[in-house]
């Protein structure tokens, strides 16, 4: 069991790793440092660029500058940022993580509070009016893109009925739209495949042995498959999690939200290479968290896996 | 001595009987291709996508303007035909850019179906390719080649296109077509390593099956056996991932137009569009409105085909 997860969690780190080597490459082979970025303002006196470079370590060869980096990030040192001269790229980050994390964690309950009691409701009452409104809301819930709703939902919302604000005022009023966006997709999801699963564990032999049994009512079946149809649910809430973490990009630029993903779309328009590699980092950890505890669940959950 | 006329009769009737008996020919394709004909949701979406596909192809033709330059006397703002202050040039208004928003929406069927289209086309050769190849060899190969998936497949998707997408912007490259050829590499780059797992997982199930045993038996060479009996009988579940990821590539395009990191500027693609119109969403909600629904109906419309090519070809259906 220990050794199961200690190796679930030596696993993620080579991931760890790929992910900032391949971010930290791109970044240095973007044209445009963040001195000169193309649609940048600022237009500096080649001897202040020099100065500049030399202070953040920018002259060094490319592999001194990735070893440092390295370096700072096992010691949790991201750098400071370019664009605000001061700061540090995690104090940056910190600021507006509170808001993503809220969101990202309140869409996480929405989608499964929602899509997976709709998809077993579906699926014990198949083929009635509410499988098939609810398979249908579930489709469009899933097909149509997480920024459309929004849209659709902030026009209607916000601009015709001006129940919530377009601009972030803090109330709690601007956390439920973006929450309730966010989480509407992975809850359509879940919802086509709770149902799906419970569908194909509700036709297994021993559902029939046990209504032959005599147990009763639909109740207790439900109990017996609803834990065999979680098995395959489970897994699917890593990516799951991976699509919330990064659906926060988007929601938070279609309501306003203060957040991360907003920070990072300003300081990859800005070259702020620091920010962009924290946020980057930062995402990519949540994602790697997030598979490495759904594997872990699945082992424990289902005690066939155990031994791999 | 048989009387003519009676021989004809029976030979008439056997040959009808046996006819009945023979039926149409069946197979894993009619069948599957009968299942998803009946589904209605299905053939919708069907049809909506051909539509589409023909809109991008005659969009010249059809569109009243041009989608990218702004004629001199138009006004850029202008609400579209059912709102105050209309102008009956331009039925659906014009951008901020005094660009004629209909001719946009119209070409912006080509950069969606592009979009859709030659990813996929990329990541199912490759995909092939390297699944068959890791399937069928076994061995060193096939380790190399699934570390090397792995490898790819440990970044997060989205990221790595935000990433790249900003690296790349600004460069000859990135300029290339628009932005497009950008796109369409950094999609195949993330989605070569999906295809390829499903088709070696395919190809390993399809390996233990006695038909192959038999084509080796009787020395058929090992490209015959691949092309012949493997591949076919791995496409299944291809054609699910195909039907599947096409919607996928539109709104990943969409979503970083949408963040600004998709195509360029000029181009008129849906994402870009909502991104261009966003700021003016308190006054004229329309011009956000009218490409995202654009954007659900495509996606609904692969949804539908993604769901009935997957019913019609579930194994479990077929008993």
């Amino acid at each position: 069991m220990i050794g199961f997860i200690l190796r679930r969690v030596l696993a993620a780190i080579p991931v760890l790793w790929i992910v900032i080597t391949v971010t930290f490459g791109l970044m240095h082979a973007a044209p445009g440092g963040p001195w000169n970025a193309l649609n940048s303002r600022k237009l500096l006196d080649p001897a202040l660029e020099a100065a500049f470079n030399h202070q953040y370590g920018l002259d060094k060869p490319l592999y001194v500058q990735y070893l440092n980096y390295l370096g700072n990030v096992i010691h949790f040192n991201f750098g400071t940022s370019f664009e605000q001269q001061g700061t540090g790229a995690a104090a940056l980050i910190m600021q507006g993580f509170p808001y993503s994390a809220a969101i990202g964690i309140v869409a996480f309950i929405f989608a499964v509070a929602a899509g997976v009691p709709l998809g077993i409701l579906a699926a014990v009452k198949q083929n009635s009016w509410i499988d098939h409104t609810s398979l249908f809301g579930a489709t469009a819930g899933y097909a149509i893109p997480s920024f459309v709703i929004g849209i659709f939902l902030l026009v209607i919302f916000g601009v015709d009925l001006g129940w919530v604000s377009i601009l972030w005022n803090g109330s709690w009023t601007n956390y439920v739209l973006p929450s309730i966006v966010l989480g509407l997709g992975p809850a359509a999801f879940m919802a086509r495949l709770t149902r799906a699963t419970m569908l194909e564990e509700m036709h297994h032999e021993y559902v029939r042995t046990a209504r032959a049994k005599g147990l009763r009512g639909t109740v207790v079946i439900v109990r017996h498959v609803v834990r065999n149809a979680m098995i395959p649910v489970v897994t699917v809430m890593g990516p799951t999690i991976a699509a919330l973490v990064t659906g926060t990009i988007i929601i938070e630029e279609v309501f306003n939200v203060p957040g991360m993903g907003h920070l990072y779309i300003t300081s990859i328009d800005a070259r702020d290479y620091p920010v962009i590699m924290a946020t980057t980092l930062l995402y990519a950890f949540f994602i790697i968290l997030g598979n490495m505890l759904v594997d872990i669940t699945y082992g424990l959950i289902d005690p066939r896996i155990k031994t791999t | 001595m048989a009387v003519v006329g009676q021989a004809t009769t029976r030979d008439r009737d056997v040959t009808t009987l046996a006819g009945e008996l023979r039926g149409k020919p069946r197979g894993l394709w009619s069948d599957a291709w009968r299942r998803l004909r009946h589904n209605r949701a299905a053939t919708a979406g069907v049809i909506y996508i051909v539509l589409i596909c023909l809109l991008a192809v005659v969009a010249p033709l059809i569109a009243p303007d041009n989608p990218n330059y702004a004629s001199p006397t138009a006004q850029s703002n202008t609400p579209p035909i059912w709102s105050a202050g209309h102008d009956t040039r331009y039925l659906l208004g014009t951008d901020e850019l005094a660009r004629d928003e209909l001719s946009r929406l119209i070409y912006g069927t080509r950069v969606s179906m592009a979009v859709g289209i030659v990813p996929i086309a990329i990541i199912t050769v490759v995909g092939l390719l390297v699944g068959l190849t890791a399937g069928w060899a076994g061995g060193w190969i096939d380790n190399v080649l699934m570390r090397l998936v792995d490898a790819v497949y440990a970044f997060p998707a989205f990221l790595f296109f935000i990433v790249l997408a900003t690296v790349l912007r600004d460069t000859g490259f990135g300029r290339l077509l628009g932005g497009l050829v950008m796109l369409f590499t950094a999609f195949a780059i993330v989605g070569w390593t999906d295809m390829s797992r499903l088709v070696r997982s395919q190809v390993l199930s399809v390996k233990q099956r006695e038909y192959i045993e038999a084509a080796r038996a009787i020395g058929a060479p090992t490209w015959r056996i691949v092309m012949k009996h493997v591949l076919p009988n791995s496409l299944a579940p291809v054609i699910v991932a195909i039907a599947f990821g096409v919607p996928s590539y539109i709104l990943a395009e969409a979503s970083l137009s949408f963040l600004g990191l998709g195509v360029q500027a000029s181009v008129p693609s849906w994402g870009s569009m909502v991104f261009d119109g966003f700021p003016a969403i308190l006054g004229q909600p329309a011009f956000v409105i009218m490409p995202s629904l654009l954007i659900a109906l495509i996606m609904l419309a692969f949804t539908f085909l993604g769901d009935g090519v997957r019913d019609a070809l579930d194994p479990q259906a077929m008993q």
